[in-house]
């Protein structure tokens, strides 16, 4: 299998009419995990796993890292959140896709399957994930 | 009926280096990208001007990056030198 979209999974929608994401500063932990070509994530996937992410190496370490949150704003009729970049340092990383869960909830909920539409690698150097400007037309979550 | 409807994520930009960290073309690109949008819908002579404007921050953020690292290297070299270690000093001289 492989990652073959960028996609919010269904249960996130349904969980965020149960109140169970706060993406508030001082709301949840939310940690991004990289995964190798071997996870076959869809709009089915639930939560957060360990199966098929990439080996801890520099500073990226089992369960990936943690989000910045840049709060929750709007933006016309839009209500929208961002997260900033996320770097790992001093990494050999190949990663063909990320999984964005809450840290915080029970059972580390998934957030966004995110797909790097191939193979990224970094050799002992700088693995960065750039989330797009928080826009009502570009930010990485958005309800309109 | 409400329909409340989430917007079409978009597929993320991974930068990546070997050896090292972003080089500062890198990361003066992603700063301005954070800093400037240019919408693809925009009326062409707007579109113009603010691809002409983001240009030049992307230029002027690529040379303060470039004197920020070289002013970081010097600090460095100057705690390597003051703590004793004169060859990792010379060595990210010589780097």
């Amino acid at each position: 299998m492989a990652f073959t979209t960028t996609v919010m999974p269904t249960s996130f929608k349904q969980q965020i009419l149960q109140a169970k994401h706060n993406f508030a500063t001082g709301g949840n932990t939310f940690k991004l995990a990289l995964y190798n070509n071997s996870a076959s994530f869809t709009a089915a996937t639930t939560a957060y796993t360990t199966t098929n992410e990439v080996a801890a190496s520099g500073s990226y370490a089992a369960g990936g890292g943690t989000l910045t949150k840049q709060g929750v704003s709007t933006s016309g009729t839009t209500a929208l959140t961002d997260f900033s970049d996320l770097s790992f340092t001093t990494a050999t990383i190949t990663a063909f896709g990320a999984l964005i869960y809450n840290d915080t909830a029970t059972g580390d909920p998934a957030v966004a399957v995110l797909n790097f539409g191939g193979a990224k690698t970094s050799t002992a150097g700088t693995f960065t994930i750039v989330f797009p400007a928080a826009t009502a037309t570009g930010a990485i979550i958005r309800i309109a | 009926m409400l329909d409340l409807k989430f917007g079409q994520m978009p597929n993320p930009i991974v930068k990546t280096s070997d050896f090292g960290g972003l080089s500062c073309e890198d990361l003066s690109e992603l700063c301005t990208d954070k800093i400037i949008g240019v919408a693809e819908n925009a009326p062409p002579a707007i579109r113009e001007q603010a691809k002409f404007f983001r240009e030049r921050v992307q230029r002027t953020v690529f040379e303060y990056l470039k004197q920020a690292k070289r002013a970081e290297r010097a600090t460095c070299i100057q705690i390597c030198a003051q703590g004793g270690e004169q060859d990792a000093a010379n060595l990210l001289r010589r780097a």
